[in-house]
């Protein structure tokens, strides 16, 4: 984790490889350097005559707990990677909601929840307020001109 | 210019320092990873991750599809251009959507049989490979759970993992027990290292978690906590309420800060230990349940097992077993065998007249008996590393107030006071009875019991510590007196042969009495002897012929003591077996013996080396020390005792006695040495 000195860099390349190949190579920064906004991903899909179907996720609907968690990293780690990557993962998150819609066009979002301070819980805010979410669009996809998989959209989203 | 002072030259004596600090290095080094370990706790952490491990494949099952497909959240292609060129192992990388629902089966049985401890061996390799190509599969849902499953996996397959809970354990047992071997599970080099490893990551987690929160303000200003409980995708109980207590999550931001960064160094001071690892639970724990990251908080406080000294809850697991009734089922390894095996399992066959309370499963007596811990002989900074700091544990006569006859016995010995084992022993002198009368009651089963007719109005109760006393009172005689006492093992009624009715037998029992003793003891070591004299003895319970030595045992345990007592009886040797230290040390001081045979089950690593110093100061007799693989720190004191050789558990009786004779003949050849030197030409 930067900054670094060029020594610490050094040996973190040279103990890469028996690292990676033992899933060993962890910082262990559990809500380090601070606790941020948590990150959630949201979707809209246009539907023709009907109203647009929106979601999100992760959804605390999910259950148990430990798949909750799952996606809840999956919005959370998005933008530890670099631009090229995570466009390919967002495209990725784009398809798989539009195919469990059977639906060709979807629209992400990534939403900030920031924290509420403690002078406004004690001033009688709550921790949902509308306020409190920052959405930010992602893009827009279509996928009309793909075949629809034929996989199970089954499961909780 | 060479540099002398008058004890040699300074360099010499610089390069003896650097030696010395070397090998002591080396000696704490080879200690502290690979001193052998009981693997008890080695096992609980398998059985525990691999619960882990199994629920977190079940949940990855429930939407297998969304998370390992090619067309799901983490195409395939993306994942592998993430990781391209890295060192990774994934067999889902080259797993086709079609054999998505086979593997994901396959996983799931080899995680339960991991679980189960079933060929843990190639389970636990096959369960790391499984984690990690979950989780190289899936980085982007990864979080610290999969991290720490990740380390857990991999140090145990390094270890004998199914040594303990598992089925792999029960099959062993049994296969054992078909064969009449010893079913104890030794201590392993493996358990420690890998012990050590669990406990060095985890040192090293809270020591880069600690640093990496120092770089963050929030952390310094104490808002970082309230950051977290006010973050509703990770809440599932509200405590916004400390809102109105702000003093509150700034406190526990600062007590985090301080205890992940300073967990490295006071985890391994023994009373800091205690706190530190119950402040981690409670954090674990509050992150389970307020945080809804249970797997992860439970999976941590498993790790913490690796702190744990297996030997005391290896003890109130065999208390636990204990309680329920168990017969005894263990023959006595035949005495005769040479090929016996002296480790701490051997179980005496001797019929009882009531059947004995506890079950003489003598691994686990040796473990109650030593529930008192070993106290460091030095201040070692690994002899006191486990939660158990120090205490005695009470001997408990609550265990034998189910015993029969134990009630009146009881009363006499509670009231007025708990008397001390020194005490008790003194009982058996003041009735007036020697000590070898008494100890000649105990003998007497030198012939198969089975030949024997019991009487049932004469018993001798035995107690592993203190006086092994009991008035043996003739049939006519309306009183019978049994005694129970305090004692660290519990006592067993013994029925002693009707001496009418085995009249034709007893004469062929018997016992070498003090005098033939003292006189072949004296022969032994009579300085104008060249060879020391071959005394016949046609005492029972020897093998007519000559007794070629005398040697005193102490044994806390029963079946070790009559195990050897009889090996060596039946290998010409006069032998007297002694239950405690103290009564060998009284012996020993009264009676010439050409060897000692301490069995260290039972005693703490303390008591082994001080009993081998009070002997060398006392006497000077040759003292052979079984010693228990755990207690191999004491070889650094017993190579210092004069006259003290040992023989690591465990050990064959032939090697014992091998040894003894060993001990014995260096002995003479020293004695006569001695007295050729000062005898004038």
């Amino acid at each position: 984790m930067p900054p670094a000195s060029p020594l610490l860099e050094r040996g973190h390349f040279l103990a890469r490889p028996y690292n990676e190949a033992l899933f060993l190579n962890h910082g262990y920064h559990f809500f380090a350097p601070d606790p941020g906004s948590s990150t959630l991903i949201s979707y809209e899909i246009p539907r023709e005559g009907d109203a647009p179907i929106v979601g999100r996720f992760p959804d605390v609907r999910i259950k148990p707990r430990l798949l909750y968690h799952r996606y809840f990293m999956l919005a959370e780690n998005l933008w530890a990677f670099d631009d090229e990557t995570r466009k390919t993962i967002e495209t990725a998150y784009a398809r798989h909601f539009a195919n469990k819609h059977r639906e060709t066009k979807i629209s992400l979002n990534r939403v900030s929840h920031i924290p509420s301070s403690i002078l406004r819980m004690q001033a009688g805010g709550r921790l949902d307020d509308a306020e409190m979410f920052e959405s930010e669009p992602i893009g827009s996809f279509d996928f009309s001109t793909e075949a629809f998989s034929k996989s199970s959209v089954a499961g909780n989203f | 210019m060479r540099l002398r002072s008058a004890n040699g030259s300074v360099l010499n004596r610089g390069f003896s320092y650097i030696a010395g600090a070397a090998s002591s290095v080396l000696n704490a080094w080879h200690g502290f990873w690979f001193q052998p370990l009981d693997p008890l706790m080695i096992g609980l952490i398998r059985l525990l991750t691999g619960w882990m491990l199994l629920y977190n494949l079940l949940v990855w099952g429930l939407d297998l599809d969304a998370f390992f497909s090619d067309h799901g959240l983490q195409p395939l292609s993306s994942i592998k251009s993430l990781h391209d060129g890295d060192p990774i192992f994934s067999f889902w990388l080259w797993t086709g959507d079609q054999w998505l629902w086979p593997m994901h089966c396959a996983c799931l049985t080899i995680a339960a049989m991991f679980f189960l401890g079933i060929a843990s061996r190639v389970t636990s390799v096959l369960s790391f490979l499984i984690t990690i190509s979950y989780s190289q599969r899936v980085p982007i849902a990864n979080f610290g759970f999969d991290q720490v499953l990740g380390f857990l996996c991999l140090y145990l397959s390094l270890a004998p993992s199914g040594a303990c809970f598992s089925i792999d354990a029960i099959i062993r047992r049994w296969w054992r027990r078909r064969h009449g071997r010893s079913v104890d599970v030794l201590p392993s080099s493996s358990a420690r290292m890998v012990s050590r490893l669990i406990q060095l990551h985890l040192c090293a987690i809270y020591l880069w978690a600690g640093f990496a929160k120092l770089k963050g303000p929030s952390w310094w200003t104490g808002e970082a906590m309230w950051r977290v409980i006010a973050n509703q995708e990770y809440q599932t109980m509200d405590l916004t309420w400390m809102a109105h207590v702000p003093w509150l999550p700034y406190l526990i931001a600062h007590v985090t800060i301080a205890w992940e960064v300073f967990f490295i160094v006071l985890v391994w001071q023994p009373r800091w230990r205690p706190l530190m690892l119950l402040m981690g639970v409670l954090m674990h724990v509050g992150i389970g349940a307020f945080l809804g990251m249970w797997t992860f908080g439970l999976i941590m406080a498993f790790a913490y097992l690796a702190f744990s000294d297996p030997d005391l809850w290896r003890s109130r697991l065999n208390r636990l077993v204990r309680r329920a009734p168990v017969e005894s089922t263990m023959a006595l390894a035949a005495a005769d065998s040479a090929s016996n095996i002296v480790t701490a399992s051997a179980e005496t066959s001797i019929p009882r007249t009531s059947p004995a309370p506890f079950s003489l499963s003598v691994a686990s007596t040796c473990e109650e008996a030593a529930d008192v811990s070993d106290l460091p002989i030095e201040e070692s900074p690994y002899e006191n590393e486990f939660l158990d700091l120090n205490f005695d544990s009470p001997l408990e006569t609550s265990e034998i107030a189910g015993f029969p006859g134990a009630e009146p016995a009881l009363v006499a010995f509670n009231s007025p006071e708990v008397l001390p084992e020194s005490a008790v022993a003194n009982i058996g002198f003041e009735s007036g009875e020697s000590w070898f009368e008494g100890e000649e009651s105990l003998l007497v089963n030198d012939v198969d019991d089975a030949e024997l007719q019991f009487s049932r109005e004469t018993t001798v109760s035995t107690a592993a510590v203190g006086i092994v006393e009991s008035t043996v009172q003739d049939d006519d005689s309306a009183e019978m007196f049994e005694q129970a006492f305090q004692m660290a093992t519990p006592a067993v009624p013994i029925a002693e042969p009707d001496v009418e009715a085995n009249s034709e037998l007893i004469p062929e029992l018997g016992l070498p009495s003090c005098t033939d003793m003292e006189m072949a003891s004296k022969a032994r070591t009579a300085p104008e002897t060249e060879a020391a004299p071959e005394t016949t003895s046609t005492e029972p319970g020897h093998k007519a012929g000559k007794v070629t030595a005398s040697v005193c045992v102490v044994a806390a345990d029963t079946a070790d003591r009559t195990a050897i007592r009889r090996y060596l009886r039946g290998h010409e040797f006069s032998c007297v077996a002694l239950p405690s230290i103290d009564d060998a040390l009284t012996s020993i001081s009264r009676h010439r013996f050409d060897a000692v045979v301490v069995h260290s089950c039972g005693l703490s690593t303390r008591e082994v080396v001080g009993f081998c110093e009070d002997v060398a100061d006392l006497t000077g007799h040759p003292v052979v020390v079984l010693l228990r693989a755990s207690q191999l720190v004491a070889i650094d004191h017993l190579s210092q005792i004069r006259g003290v050789s040992w023989i690591v558990l465990p050990a064959s009786l032939k090697e014992i006695r091998q040894q003894i004779e060993s001990v014995v003949a260096m002995s003479c050849r020293s004695s006569l040495q001695t007295v050729t030197e000062s005898k004038p030409c």
